[in-house]
């Protein structure tokens, strides 16, 4: 944490590039390191909380290794976006949100990433994938279970 | 700049706000989130207006006139908005009843139904009749909500002491977290998440305790409906009448609004014009004063002490027994201990019982014992020219602030503010002092030396200021003759950084307005002496004001009566001195004192509000009443007079110091005791004590503020003297180092975490903090009982660990009430007499009992 901290300066504008930064370090924001950022920014806690939980980007919990993200903006919802999450949170057998027992998928929703013309879009660690139907579902989560 | 508000001419003066000018001129615009305390926020869109020749419809709260404006605040089509607005709020907030035709019957007649913990309509609401919200669904008139409703299904939090928290009521105007962010720089809660889920809250999700906050209820004085509830007020019947007041809690002196119900404290809240707190208040006015005042611990009858027991007996009789008894002692052989917290009235009349009915020089006044004490006494001697009386608003208007101070949040919430204020305004905050505190991050440089090394530290800071101070002008007389430890040398003693020293002196040279604000509770030790000396040269050199805090309740003006008596009183530390060496044959106590074993006391009368372990030693007891239930004058930390007001029934047979002491005096045969009221004791006073010119009851009903003459002395010197900076050795035995702070909360010495169960989970007289790396080396773990030994000997309590506190340092509450120890009082008093330290003391803890 102190290492992280080191890079940014002590302007209150640096909370979210350092939160962003912490997540990608550790994979999630561990509760442990507010107080840290908190006195490294001199700004309250609870102020970090409220920012950390508007962010969908930020999660207070350990991520699996492989980030799955369905998207319900509007074009991919007409397009099947929900059946596709409902397709996933069965095969994955957890909840929109969480993450699987042996910590290899979290599975998210995002309410648009600005692709529409591709959908319904997934994106699995960063990797885009256009035009996802319910039966392409159980394919694409093949490629990482084996991972 | 002229406007016109809905076809009505109105000209307007400065930057002001659409919504501001038209609640002046009796124009009406519904809003929900706005408070003239906060800064705009434009949240709840419940008052938007029509401006003519402007896009939309931008809310009045925070939109500003302008020349030639043209708004209309009324409309069909604003009306029609607003109503569409209040019925989406209102889909997410328990509604049903407010659109109830059988709303007035239910009101009337289901009166207790409001015990319930889920509120799912106004009815079972404990704000119902004081909520905004109704208010303004009443002005908007909706008889039905449009859209599906929706209960948000949050717990109801009540693991918090003094109040539960109820979110699903909560309509997110956000006047709360402003408050808690703005004016009292708390920031313990925040918005958190986003969207249909955003919901106020602490981080992770703590309870409020647990994140720091210190329940000065300023949030829950702000809420526009029931979501934040004072506990102890939600199922009582409405207050029928209300007092105005001024707290007697501490030395700020803010004025509370007392509702009252069948003679007892309903609530206490902050008055919003009062001219110390503005609006505010601190967990001690807040929360605390109905406990205190209806404490099962009251004293209520007379007793005194017949074959081995106390029996309660009449006025009459007790008053005879006294009187005939104390005739038996003369002189000093007879101690006096006044109250922490009495009137001006009381301690006149204490000063006067003890000369002329008791004729001892033996008068204890707790005050003594605070470094404010201790500063009168220096600048008295050296007749320098110091003036006592400040003005708490002359703060915010600083550009530098010094703080030297345990925590000013704490002990002085009002100053705390007008600090906040000042760092709004962009001002600088330094820090200076081993003690962690709240404020830490508002200060641009904080300066934490060792433990008890704050003045070879403030030297230092001086010598590099004196030095500059040379250079530009070679002033007369000013020459050095003070030779400080050297920056080398201060580095090495106080373990601080040089260039932090620098730093801190180079704010002391700067420009602008600069104050000093020294907390004057702490408890006083000679050695502090030199401190303030330093403190005093440095801020003639530099032109900073020097402000000394007040103690506790009244304690200037109790060391002006007293100190101005004309006769000598030998004090405090002395009467306790003497109670140790058997030298008292009579006792009388008003105030807090240690318990003393006093084999040779014959006789002890106990004056006092609660029940303590002296009543087992007691020849006779007399019920004091609190300020609370009475009138009296109190000088508070700015030098300001101010008049209390009984606010509650008085309980029992309690009757006022005043009254109880000039009874007594009487029937001893002293001359001159025979009031009926205290107004004659204040026009007496006033003409005896030159400090007191013209404070009487009349002219303080005349003046809006009044405030002391405390000026003294004339001369304006600067006042070298020789002090010594060796620095203490480690002692194996002994290896931590124990710092004494004044217990913050008390009514009459009597700590109030014994009164309330909810202040003591926030801070307990009996804490001892100590930092989480001695406690994991001792092994001791969180609310452990242990014991505390030093030289000069030893006290128990619980422990506290605290991450914030620093390695090394202990911290632990001087209290004078009974268990505490009092030959480690006396002795730590010698030990540190002779050896130069702030309030510091070599101790080791080991596990308790």
């Amino acid at each position: 944490m102190k290492k992280i901290l080191k890079d940014f300066s002590r302007n209150q504008k640096e909370v979210v590039p350092i939160l962003h930064r912490v997540q990608t370090e550790y994979g999630y924001i561990p509760p442990e390191s507010l107080p840290e950022i908190a006195e490294h920014l001199k700004i309250s806690e609870s102020e970090i909380y409220g920012i950390l939980t508007f962010y969908k980007a930020f999660s207070l919990v350990p991520r699996g290794k492989n980030i799955v993200t369905v998207c319900m903006g509007t074009a991919c919802h007409v397009r099947g976006g929900p059946q596709i999450l409902d397709e996933m949170e069965r095969d994955l057998e957890i909840k929109s949100g969480r993450t699987t027992a042996d910590g290899n998928f979290t599975l998210e929703s995002v309410n648009c990433l600005g692709c529409c013309a591709i959908g319904p879009v997934v994106v699995v660690n960063g990797k885009y994938y256009s035009h996802i139907s319910v039966q392409k579902v159980g394919k694409l989560l093949k490629e990482y279970k084996s991972t | 700049m002229k406007i016109t508000i809905n076809g009505k001419s109105i000209s307007v003066e400065g930057k002001r706000t659409i919504l501001e000018v038209a609640r002046e001129n009796g124009i009406k615009i519904p809003s929900l989130c706005d408070h003239g305390k906060l800064e705009h926020f434009a949240g709840c869109r419940m008052c938007i207006v029509d401006i003519t020749g402007r896009k939309g419809y931008p809310p009045s709260c925070s939109t500003y006139v302008e020349d030639g404006m043209e708004v209309k605040t009324n409309t069909p089509e604003l009306r029609r908005m607003r109503k569409q607005i209040l019925e989406l709020l209102l889909s997410e907030h328990p509604h049903s009843c407010l659109i109830c035709e059988e709303k007035e019957n239910c009101d009337e007649y289901k009166s207790t139904i409001r015990k319930v913990s889920e509120v799912t309509g106004c009815v079972l609401c404990p704000n119902n009749g004081r909520c905004e919200l109704q208010k303004v669904v009443e002005d908007l008139k909706i008889d039905r909500v449009s859209f599906p409703s929706l209960y948000r299904g949050f717990d109801i939090l009540k693991n918090d002491p003094f109040m539960d928290r109820n979110y699903n009521l909560c309509i997110l105007c956000g006047r709360c977290v402003r408050m808690c962010h703005e004016i009292r720089g708390a920031s313990v809660i925040s918005f958190t998440y986003r969207g249909s889920k955003a919901v106020i809250g602490t981080s992770m999700d703590k309870t409020l305790l647990e994140s720091g906050c210190q329940f000065c209820g300023a949030c829950l004085d702000v809420c526009p409906t029931g979501a934040l509830m004072e506990r102890a007020a939600k199922y009582e019947n409405e207050p029928e009448n209300s007092e105005r007041t001024v707290c007697s809690l501490c030395s700020m002196g803010c004025t509370l609004e007392v509702s009252l119900s069948e003679g007892r404290i309903y609530s206490t809240k902050p008055y919003e014009e009062g001219l110390v707190n503005r609006g505010q208040a601190c967990v001690r006015g807040r929360f605390l004063v109905r406990d205190i005042v209806h404490a099962e611990n009251r004293i209520s009858k007379p007793m005194i002490r017949k074959n081995g027991t106390l029996e309660e007996v009449d006025w009459q009789e007790a008053l005879d027994f006294v009187s005939g008894n104390l005739k038996k002692y003369k002189g000093d052989s007879c101690g006096l201990v006044v109250p922490s917290q009495a009137s001006c009235e009381d301690h006149y009349l204490f000063s006067r019982f003890g000369q002329e009915a008791l004729k001892t020089s033996n008068i204890g006044n707790p005050a003594d014992l605070n470094l404010q004490a201790c500063f009168e006494d220096y600048i008295r001697e050296k007749n320098l020219k110091f003036d006592f009386n400040f003005n708490i608003k002359d703060i915010s208007n600083a550009d530098t602030i010094f703080i030297l101070a345990d925590d000013l949040a704490v002990t002085h919430p009002m100053v705390w503010l007008e600090v906040l204020a000042a760092h709004r305004k962009g001002a600088r905050l330094v820090l200076i002092g081993s003690s962690p505190s709240a404020g830490e991050r508002f200060a641009v440089l904080s300066l934490k030396p060792k433990a008890g090394t704050e003045l070879p530290l403030l030297q230092g800071i001086l010598d590099v200021v004196f030095e500059k101070f040379q250079k530009q002008e070679t002033a007369e007389g000013a020459q050095k003759s003070m030779e400080g430890p050297g920056l080398d040398q201060c580095e090495k003693i106080t373990t601080l950084k040089k260039e932090d020293c620098l730093k801190a002196a180079g704010f002391f040279n700067g420009k602008g307005r600069k104050i000093f604000l020294v907390d004057g509770s702490i408890p006083f030790l000679p050695s502090n002496r030199e401190i303030l000396s330093v403190l005093w040269n440095l801020s003639l050199l530099d032109g900073t004001q020097m402000i000394v805090l007040d103690g506790f309740t009244n304690s200037l003006g109790s060391l002006l009566i007293y100190r101005n008596s004309g006769t000598k009183i030998r004090g405090y530390a002395a009467v306790l001195e003497d109670a140790l060496e058997g030298k008292l044959k009579a006792l009388y106590l008003s105030g807090p004192f240690p318990l003393i074993p006093g084999e040779d006391l014959e006789f002890l009368v106990v004056q006092d509000c609660y029940h303590s372990a002296w009543l087992e030693k007691a020849d006779a007891v007399l019920p004091a009443v609190t300020l609370f239930e009475r009138k009296g004058v109190l000088v508070n930390t700015e030098g300001r007079a101010q008049k209390t007001n009984p606010s509650a029934a008085i309980s029992g047979e309690g009757k006022p110091d005043w009254w109880i002491v000039s009874q007594i005096a009487g029937k001893m045969g002293a001359k001159g005791f025979e009031y009926k009221s205290p107004s004659p004791i204040m026009e007496e006073l006033s003409r005896r004590r030159a400090v007191f010119k013209d404070l009487t009851y009349k002219n303080l009903a005349k003046k809006a503020a009044f405030f002391l003459k405390s000026k003294t002395g004339e001369q304006q010197r600067y006042d070298p003297s020789g002090m010594d900076f060796s620095t203490e050795e480690q002692d194996r035995d002994f290896p931590l180092r124990l710092v004494f702070q004044a217990v913050p909360d008390s009514c009459r010495g009597f700590p109030l975490d014994r009164i309330s169960k909810s202040l003591s989970l926030i801070r307990d007289s009996r804490d001892i903090r100590l930092s989480k790396k001695d406690a994991g080396k001792l092994k001791l773990k969180d609310g452990e009982k242990v014991r505390v030994e030093s030289p000069a000997g030893s006290f128990q309590g619980s422990l506290r660990i605290s991450e914030k506190q620093p390695a090394g340092l202990v911290r632990a509450y001087l209290s004078l009430m009974e268990d505490f120890d009092s030959s480690l009082l006396k002795t730590f008093m010698t030990y540190s007499r002779e050896k130069a330290s702030l309030r510091t003391l070599p101790i080791r803890i080991k596990r308790g009992k």
